[in-house]
């Protein structure tokens, strides 16, 4: 299927973006890796009259570390990101989390920030940086604001951005040296959405206890979905095997899956906690204490 | 030489995986527009307002057409239930209510989308149980006025659509004294056949007869349905065939072809195309029908069965295309391949709100035999019977006589398929690697060949090269490709690259069954094998005074003819057909062929469209699962095939059209489906959300054939292609349930379904 008619403009920079936004109003789009937007406009679910493109806006796909941040440029490429170095040393979890979406083809193309403005509540970034208590780096017409993960994504294919905004980047924390990370995703086939996806990272003190645990999951709300709740149950003590029974036994009271054509909610529901659990065991098993 | 039963590469393979064919959506005629259509958008609704004006306002629109422009006719393959165009009422969702030509695709697209239309929807009739129902609105309230399309009215009131119905005598008494009676009720559901090539039309109407471009499996079928539609004699309409992508059944009845033909009239008789987006195509597919069938078995404590009830309701949708003929079946496959007694069949079709039904790969028979196959396991396991054993102990053998009276002579057969199987895989051995989680499932079967009428003409070309004139079709399966192709070769003694068969276009061809039922490389091999041997035949009276030579003295071998015993005694065949030219004439054949249907009891049941089933093969079928008991899904991990083929004209054919079916049984079985909203409308809308098997679905599957040559079938051969699918979601579901211990009697088996089983 071909896109319906839509008018092209190419921003030189993230500034250039903003005022074409603001011109343009909210009928205008932002192109940036164009592996879900373009999908969605070929199937007629989205409209734009104009797309704005910042593919060759400057500055856009840094990958550095940044008092004490991993931060990445709204443009860097996920195949990029997936084979950086910094990032692998910044954030374990992101290499194994990118290799989730889709295929090599869509993430030589794909870009981080494209995944995190287009929000999909089953896609994987957006769970990471919602787990991992990540900030979002958004400029507009008065300037620049960094708004916190779980203020950011409010809906499916919705965030906190205005219309004339633009998302720049994203700012996660480092994970201290030791760090063990997992994911663990249910899909119908590789490089699918995820039915349900989960995300662990955990770390743990001299004596054994649990020190640092992000816990996340995709598919099972409207939005990305930190597990507060189960990592409650985990912090300050060892994760032995009936404390990560209990803290997967709190998932499905801190998720709210619906049902579409490919699983039921209750289903969801059920998945979630199973694969929290599996995530805990993995990340557990891959720590590290420091010597 | 021989080349039966060789390894042959198929005359289309090249082609096909160059990327040069011309399948029938590629097709383009010179001057040609677009068109498209207008399909409703409710299950069920009275159209209260359709205004074209604006349609025809559009830029490079040529004609836009409406029921108002179209013959008042109704059409249908066994009942005239259709009309071309909704006029008051729209039955399904995707009914055609107009139809519009334009310059281009964009333009005939716009157009249909600036017609007016209001629909004041209505309560659509969805449910199986509720249509049958004295108080169900009707999907037709003119269903007495419909006509079949020939012979007499068969059984159908209301929103039954037909209805067959056994009542042999004995089964209250067997129920009355019964050690034991076994209860069961399976639901199955809609499947598409999902095809790569989803349909398109070329029409063009000139000289005042109408043309079409189709890839169809059943070009005559087509002509016979324009010719309802447009009310004209069938000779007025010419059906060209083409390269098709695949159909499975939902390419034998006429789809996009009447419109093209219409539109083209209406646009001054320019040609104009229709090709249906994949959404279109999914929503009005001829899928295979969802039903329910309840089966009641009373049997005496060694597992005899007494007697048996099966109640079959499957889903028409809103008009009946080949349906009502296929009714019967359910009586063909109550007792599944196990003896038992007196047998009660009642089989309804019944009308609904939703998508025509129609033919896909083993019609009724994947949903029977699951159900028996189900119920036979649920016998086993409640008298504690081995369920191999139980099987072997009631297996039809030969002779058999069947509840329509006929009798099956090689029914044997089906035993060497279990003791071929057990040779690959001891069901001990199956039974002792069993551990949790894991399960086996065992079933049998038997089916036809389809028996339609086919024609063939072989014509031996001067350079020694045959060409083969027929209107079969190749969907895909190497029926002609390989199997007519082949057959030719070998009775010619040419190599198989020699031989040419024609597309199917029915002012060139004598007329065809269509590719359906397996009946292909048997009716029409057969039919090319007769017109071959009559070239034979002239080639050595030709060839008899070359050589100086009696005919009779002569073979033909290796593109010669040459004398027997003396084989340096010989003249090639392309001088023969050079010789004959100035001599007799062309060499040329004509063969025709039809199989009878075996004979039956007509008076054993009421609405016996389909009275018995002719060239009878036999299936065993195994599977190894295993369920992962956390997520809910199922992994094939073993499948095996034991099937009496006739015999093997081509390896590399009979195993593709064996794996290929397993393939969709096991997409049967655990992931496909259409399902059907209370409005009436499909869920599945593409093949995003339709879930076909994948590669990593399907194991390599494990086959045996069992080769018991036909008589009458060209060297021996029957049909193949359609059995394998019939026993796929029969024993994976007999597996998956042996694996976890409980009953699942719906299909697909979800992973939903099958975790709510562990935890119950």
């Amino acid at each position: 299927m071909k896109p319906p008619p839509v008018k092209y403009a190419r921003a030189g920079d993230v500034a250039e973006a903003v005022a074409l936004l603001t011109e343009h109003g909210s009928d205008a789009k932002v192109l940036a890796g164009g592996q879900s937007l373009i999908p969605l406009m070929n199937f007629r679910l989205a409209r734009p009259s104009v797309l704005i493109d910042i593919n060759r806006a400057a500055g856009l796909d840094g990958i550095r570390v940044e008092n004490g941040s991993l931060v990445i440029g709204a443009m860097a490429r996920q195949r990029d990101v997936e084979t950086s170095d910094v990032a692998a040393g910044a954030v374990p979890l992101l290499p194994q989390v990118l290799r989730h979406v889709g295929h090599v083809t869509n993430r030589n193309r794909g870009t981080v920030g494209g995944s995190l403005a287009h929000a999909d509540p089953a896609a994987e970034l957006p769970a990471l940086v919602t787990g991992l208590g990540g900030e979002l780096l958004v400029q507009g017409p008065g300037g620049s604001r960094l708004v916190a993960a779980e203020d950011y994504f409010l809906g499916t294919f919705t965030t906190a951005m205005e219309f004339d905004e633009v998302l720049t980047g994203v700012r996660l924390p480092r994970l201290p040296a030791g760090t063990g990370v997992a994911v663990e995703e249910l899909a119908r086939r590789h490089g699918d959405f995820a039915i349900v996806a989960t995300m662990a990272a955990i770390h743990l003190a001299a004596d054994g206890t649990v020190d640092l645990v992000r816990l996340a999951a995709s598919g099972v709300a409207s939005v990305p979905v930190r597990l507060h709740g189960a990592e409650a149950v985990l912090a300050g003590i060892a994760p032995t095997a009936e404390a990560i029974d209990a803290a997967a036994e709190t998932v499905a009271g801190s998720i709210k899956p619906t049902g579409d054509v490919h699983a039921p909610a209750d289903y969801r529901r059920d998945m979630a906690g199973l694969l929290v659990r599996r995530a805990l065991r993995t990340a557990i098993q891959r720590t590290e204490v420091a010597a | 030489m021989t080349v039966i039963g060789e390894r042959v590469p198929r005359a289309d393979g090249q082609a096909k995986v160059s990327g040069e064919a011309v399948y029938g959506v590629d097709h383009e005629e010179p001057g040609m527009i677009w068109g498209a259509l207008l399909r409703s958008p409710v299950s069920s609704g009275t159209i209260t307002r359709l205004d074209t004006a604006p349609a025809l306002a559009m830029p490079g629109v040529h004609a836009v057409i409406t029921a108002a422009d179209a013959p008042d006719a109704y059409a249908g393959w066994v009942l005239r239930d259709q009309r071309l165009f909704a006029s008051d009422r729209v039955r399904y969702e995707g009914q055609p209510i107009a139809a519009v030509a334009a310059e281009t695709l964009a333009q005939a697209r716009a157009a249909a989308a600036a017609i007016v239309l209001d629909v004041e929807a209505l309560p659509a009739v969805v449910d199986l149980e509720q249509a049958m129902t004295p108080d169900s609105p009707l999907v037709h309230p003119d269903w007495e006025s419909y006509v079949p399309a020939a012979g007499p009215d068969f059984p159908r009131h209301g929103n039954v659509a037909a209805e067959c119905i056994a009542d042999p005598p004995g089964v209250d008494e067997a129920f009355a004294r019964a050690y034991r009676v076994i209860t069961d009720e399976f639901v199955a559901q809609r499947q598409y056949q999902a095809y790569i090539e989803p349909k398109s039309a070329v029409g063009i109407f000139r000289g005042g007869r109408y043309t079409v471009h189709t890839a169809h499996q059943f070009p005559f079928n087509v002509r016979d349905r324009v010719a309802q539609f447009l009310d004209v004699r069938p000779s007025a309409v010419r059906v060209v065939g083409h390269t098709i992508g695949g159909g499975f059944g939902a390419k034998l009845d006429a789809g996009l072809e009447p419109y093209a033909a219409l539109l083209s009239r209406a646009a001054g008789g320019l040609p104009v195309k229709l090709v249906n987006t994949r959404t279109e195509d999914l929503l009005t597919c001829p899928s295979r029908e969802g039903a329910i069938t309840r089966i009641r078995s009373a049997v005496a404590a060694d597992g005899t069965i007494l007697a048996r009830e099966l109640e079959v309701i499957a889903d028409n949708g809103a008009c009946s295309g080949e349906m009502p003929w296929l009714a019967a079946i359910a009586l063909h496959c109550a007792r599944g391949v196990y003896q038992g007694g007196p047998t009660r069949v009642t089989a309804r079709l019944v009308y609904t709100n939703t998508a025509p039904t129609g033919a896909f790969r083993g019609v009724n028979g994947t949903y029977l035999y699951h159900a028996v196959e189900r119920h036979m396991d649920h016998i086993a396991a409640e008298l504690t019977l081995d369920r191999r054993d139980y099987r072997l102990r009631l297996l039809f053998g030969d002779g058999e006589e069947l509840l329509n009276g006929q009798v099956l002579h090689e029914a044997g057969i089906l035993r060497q398929g279990f003791d071929a199987l057990e040779a690959l895989a001891p069901w001990a051995d199956l039974e002792a690697g069993r551990r949790p989680y894991r399960g086996i499932g065992i079933g049998a079967a038997w089916w036809l060949t389809n028996p339609g009428p086919g024609s063939a003409v072989v014509s031996l070309r001067e350079d020694g090269t045959a060409a083969v004139v027929t209107a079969a079709n190749d969907n895909g399966s190497g029926a002609v490709s390989i199997g007519v192709t082949q057959i030719v070769a070998e009775r010619l003694g040419i190599p198989p690259e020699d031989v040419f068969v024609t597309l199917p276009d029915t002012d060139i061809a004598g007329y065809d069954g269509g590719s359906q039922g397996s009946r292909t490389t048997r009716a029409v091999g057969k039919a090319a094998l007769i017109a071959a041997d009559e070239v034979v035949e002239k080639i050595k009276a030709v060839a008899a005074g070359l050589l100086e030579a009696a005919p009779d003295d002569l073979e033909v071998a290796e593109g010669s003819v040459r004398v027997k015993g003396a084989p340096g005694t010989r003249v090639p065949i392309a001088m023969v057909a050079s010789t004959a030219l100035n001599t007799v004439g062309p060499l040329q054949g004509t063969g025709s062929f039809v199989t009878p249907f075996p004979d039956f009891n007509p008076s054993c049941a009421s609405g016996l469209l389909f009275p018995s089933f002719p060239t009878p093969t036999y299936h065993v079928h195994i599977a190894e699962v295993e369920v992962d008991p956390v997520t809910g899904t199922v992994r094939v991990l073993r499948y095996l095939v034991a099937q009496e083929v006739g015999r093997v004209i081509s390896p590399d054919g009979t195993y593709g059209q064996v794996s290929g079916a397993v393939a969709q049984g096991i997409g049967y079985a655990l992931h496909e489906s259409l399902r059907i909203g209370e409005d009436g409308r499909y869920r599945e809308r593409t093949l995003e959300s339709y879930r076909l098997p994948l590669a990593v679905d399907i194991p390599r599957v494990e086959f045996v054939a069992l080769e018991h040559p036909d008589p009458d079938g060209p060297y021996g051969a029957k049909g193949v292609a359609e059995g394998p699918v019939l026993l796929p979601a029969a024993v994976i579901a007999n597996a998956v349930c042996d694996a976890i211990g409980r009953p699942l009697n719906s299909i697909p088996i979800t992973p939903e379904e099958v975790l709510a089983a562990i935890q119950s």
